[in-house]
């Protein structure tokens, strides 16, 4: 494995495990940091997956994952050690954590541009925000054609170009581009599950920490959007049956089992399922208590 | 005049003996030496403790046959052969001291019942041997495998005894002995050869008795080199058996950075007592007959897996040390890797199995090979290891939904009433999971209705760990076993009950290994007790027919079959016992975490036992597992019988017998 040769960067991102309740600090409108359980982006984590499979395909490329991220967050990036990528770079310093995108993509470009690389991995989106700008504006200030929302990411042998499949509704597009490239990924083979004697060797794995003078950057501008306000959904209301329509719960559940409820156009409104069937269905989801009657 | 007998008589030339017992001593010894060697290819196993216990519960079972009667017909039939070829051999090493020692044994009344004895068990050995061939031959009894060597042992001792009855009869009738009647079939037999001249018998009956005696030393000189090594392994393996409980699986050292091999991905990683189980294996069918994975033609069956890895272990004694390396795919080309994931680790082959053999620890330490070296497992497990680790739980639910089930109920979370006296362990399924979340509350309507003071951990309770050990990864599953342990500890907790199965072999069986001892009681057990204290009092007037499906961690594994049984019959209900049940009963298909896995080979398990269920025309079919639960369920589902029969875990049934 050449140190410095070409390789795959992948962009991962730890992100809040957003299945805990995500408790906000009032004051800055962020994730209260004792709250706060570190996962792999979801996404970031496909993007990586989709790297290791070319590696394996075409062995000798390194694959080297840069994230920006504090020091409380080492512990997860270490899985993708544990999982086959050959090396982490930890980018963080004062200031970072307000970040945008496009703070994100400028401290990522300058990471990334002191290393060699044919192609550039990242997940489509980060799982707590969604902004799903950071790739995108990486490729631009690296000046690198990208394919966003990819399902599959195959490479050449001669390792000049990519193939890349995407979804679009009711469609699979298959794509060409010559590398270097960037594509986003949204959807694959989940993560490899780490081999226990790998997971134990990275334990002792120091991980690269860069400031932002040493990728040199001075600083990252300041945020121009400002998140306002957070506000939880709405309680979901478990009597779905009952609205004020006026209308027998039989009726009204066979109106919406024939595609009629919310459908505007007369064409969407299926063969409506008799009586019996329905009243059958009504007594099961009371019976299992999925709705309520109010 | 005192009765005896001449050894040796009509027999010129007796240093043929000498050397016939010569060859079979050095052929059984080398056989021996080569099997031995084979057995230390193995690693250490630690069972050298209890030699007192070991030995007399080897002698009570290999003397007893405990095991092997379960079986009637072919226990029976081995019982007999075993006694009878046991006494033919003592009776001949009398004859052989006598002989050599000049023991005057052989003479009185002593000799007389000496030949009763030896007639009679020759004649037993002959019925054993019938049975054994009609069983084997004629009546291709279930999935017996007819191998040459079959054939060969069983020729050989109707060989040994008919020749032996022979040269009696021929001694007799030449000698007109006057005590033949105390051998009864040799006299029978000398009646047909009375009148024939003298030396034509005395001719004949040296050739029967060089055959006798060329076909007994033969045989112990087969032992190494056949099935009949059974006679020493058998014993062997029953004394080295594990003593301890079979839901408890051997720990690795998982932090011990020495280590760099874990599970068994080669012959040489298991431990020497498992190569010696291959060699105790008969080939007699009780595993895989009862084998879940196997009924339903699924491509695990135990027995061949032993005797694959006998095969195996042959193969690499016949190499160098440093050719051994370079054998085959040990998983792969020697075990299939679909038959490791098949195990349900229900333990009915372990169970079944009259010489020991303990086939789950085998099939778990292949598993933790595929798992923790080469992460190599069904894909659908990825996500399950990742979200027991990440939310300790299988579905990746938010872990600090875990107490919302209770919400609205009067239960109380430890964190904020403190240390209770029962820890009430509710256990993934009884949390998060829909239809078990109403058996937890029915568990906790009858601690409530009893006043039993208890406490769940809430969000602090992590996945058992269960599936995850079976699956393979010992890592995750001692990671979740000390974070449990961590909480329990903090909180003082010493007595727990649980809801599922599963936990509670985990929590009472496997958490003692890493320190964690707490007194563990199964709900079925708790509320029994409940019961007979009369804490809570069953209005059993409910009727209708109930079957009972044994979860294989409750029963199988922990022996509780009596509790769950008596609960049901004192609500009222009539009992109607399945096909297959308490050490018999069939699994759901759910255990060793084959509940995360797709079922893609074979029927599915679940209809299987459905239909067991449905043969007994049940109104309701009760259980005490959440995986029970959910597969009898589906299985109800899939035969459009859920409007008649409901599936119901006692605890809900027990809770409308106090409302009622």
């Amino acid at each position: 494995m050449n140190e410095t040769g070409p390789g795959i960067v992948v962009t991962v991102a730890p992100v809040h495990d957003c299945r805990d309740p995500v408790l906000l600090d009032p004051s800055r409108g962020r994730i209260d940091p004792a709250s706060r359980r570190w996962i792999l982006n979801p996404p970031d984590t496909i993007a990586l997956e989709q790297a290791l499979l070319i590696g394996d395909r075409l062995p000798g490329f390194r694959i080297r994952v840069v994230s920006v991220a504090p020091p409380s967050a080492e512990d997860v990036l270490r899985e993708c050690l544990a999982a086959g990528a050959d090396e982490v770079v930890r980018v963080w310093d004062e200031g970072v954590e307000e970040a945008d995108p496009y703070g994100l993509a400028m401290i990522l470009a300058a990471a990334i541009r002191a290393r060699p690389f044919q192609l550039i991995l990242a997940g489509w989106r980060r799982a707590d925000v969604e902004h799903a700008q950071t790739g995108p504006m990486l490729a631009e200030l690296l000046g690198l054609p990208q394919i966003t929302c990819a399902r599959s990411v195959e490479m050449g042998r001669d390792s000049e170009s990519i193939r890349v499949e995407k979804r679009i509704p009711g469609r699979m597009l298959t794509m060409s581009c010559p590398l270097p490239a960037l594509v986003t990924m949204e959807k694959g083979p989940p993560l490899r599950y780490p081999r226990y004697p790998d997971r134990r060797r990275v334990r002792k794995i120091q991980i690269a920490s860069l400031d932002l003078g040493a990728i040199g950057l001075a600083g990252v501008p300041p945020p121009l959007v400002q998140l306002e306000r957070v506000t939880p959904p709405k309680p979901r209301r478990r009597s779905a049956l009952g609205a004020a329509t006026g209308m027998p719960v039989v009726a009204r559940l066979q109106r919406i089992l024939s595609g009629g409820a919310q459908a505007k156009k007369e064409s969407n409104i299926r063969p409506c399922p008799d009586r019996a069937s329905t009243l059958k269905t009504v007594e099961h989801l009371l019976k299992e208590k999925l709705v309520l009657l109010p | 005049m005192i009765t005896g007998r001449e050894i040796f008589w009509n027999i010129a030339n007796r240093g043929m003996i000498y050397l016939f017992s010569a060859a079979a001593f050095i052929a059984f010894g080398y056989g021996m030496y080569r099997r031995v060697s084979m057995w230390r290819l193995g690693q250490p196993a630690g069972r050298n403790d209890h030699a007192w216990d070991r030995t007399k519960s080897a002698l009570n079972l290999v003397l007893g046959h405990g095991r092997i009667l379960r079986r009637g017909r072919p226990g029976w039939m081995h019982l007999v052969i075993f006694w009878g070829m046991a006494t033919l051999f003592v009776g001949t090493t009398i004859v052989a001291l006598q002989a050599d020692l000049g023991t005057r044994l052989l003479q009185g009344r002593f000799y007389l019942y000496f030949k009763l004895a030896m007639d009679t068990a020759g004649l037993g050995v002959l019925a054993g041997l019938l049975v054994s061939f009609h069983r084997r031959y004629l009546d291709k009894d279930g999935g017996l495998e007819n191998r040459s060597e079959d054939g060969v042992v069983l020729a050989l001792l109707t060989g040994i005894i008919l020749t032996g009855f022979l040269v009696e009869s021929l001694r007799i009738a030449s000698t007109g002995d006057p005590s033949g009647a105390w051998s009864p079939v040799g006299n029978f037999l000398a009646g047909i050869f009375r009148g024939a001249a003298r030396n034509k018998l005395n001719s004949t009956h040296k050739i029967a008795w060089m055959a006798h005696a060329s076909l007994s030393f033969g045989m112990i000189g087969y032992v190494p080199y056949s099935k009949m090594i059974h006679i020493v392994t058998a014993p062997l393996n029953t004394y080295f058996r594990s003593m301890q409980p079979t839901g408890m699986l051997p720990p690795l050292e998982i932090d011990n950075d020495d280590i760099k091999r874990f599970g068994a991905g080669a012959l040489e990683d298991f431990t020497w007592k498992d190569l010696l189980d291959t060699d105790a294996c008969v080939r007699c069918d009780r595993c895989q007959s009862h084998c879940p994975a196997h009924v339903t033609a699924k491509p695990l069956s135990p027995r061949k897996l032993i005797m694959d890895l006998r095969a195996h272990m042959a193969e690499k004694e016949r190499l160098t040390p440093d050719d051994r390396h370079s054998v085959k795919n040990f998983i792969g080309d020697i075990i299939e890797e679909d038959a490791l994931w098949a195990c349900t680790t229900c333990g009915s082959c372990m169970e079944q199995c009259p010489v020991f053999v303990e086939h789950i620890p085998k099939i778990i330490g292949m598993r933790r090979n595929r798992v923790l070296m080469e992460s190599r497992f069904p894909t659908e497990l990825n996500p399950v290891f990742r979200n027991m680790e990440y939310s300790g739980n299988p579905w990746g639910l938010g872990r600090t939904k875990r107490a919302d089930w209770s919400n609205g109920l009067d239960v109380n979370v430890v964190a904020n009433v403190g240390t209770p006296e029962f820890l009430y362990w509710v256990g993934c399924a009884g949390s998060f999971e829909d239809r078990n979340r109403r058996v937890a509350t029915a568990m906790a309507g009858i601690l409530n209705h009893a006043g039993v003071e208890f406490a769940i951990l809430g969000s602090e309770e992590k996945c058992c760990g269960d599936s995850a050990r079976r699956l393979g990864n010992e890592y995750l599953f001692q990671s979740l076993v000390q974070e449990n342990m961590e909480t329990l500890r903090g909180y003082g907790i010493k007595k727990i009950i649980t809801q599922c199965p599963h936990c509670f072999n985990a929590l009472k069986n496997e958490y003692p290994q890493f320190g964690g001892t707490y007194e563990v009681i199964h709900h079925t057990e708790f509320v029994h007790r409940l019961i007979e204290t009369g804490q809570i009092k069953l209005k059993g007037e409910t009727g209708g027919t109930i079957t009972y499906q044994d979860p294989c961690y409750l029963g199988r594994h922990n022996g509780v079959y009596r509790a769950p049984r008596d609960i049901i019959n004192r609500s009222g209900f009539r009992f109607a016992e399945m096909r297959g049940s308490s050490q018999e009963s069939f699994c759901c298909g759910a255990g060793g975490g084959r509940i995360w896995m797709e079922e893609r080979l074979g029927e599915r398990i679940n209809i299987r036992r459905t239909e067991d269920a449905l043969d007994t025309s049940p109104e309701f079919i009760a259980t005490a597992c959440p995986y029970c639960l959910t597969m009898m369920e589906d299985g109800i589902k899939s035969k459009n019988m859920d409007e008649k029969i409901r599936i119901v875990d006692l605890a809900e049934l027990v809770i409308e017998a106090i409302r009622q």
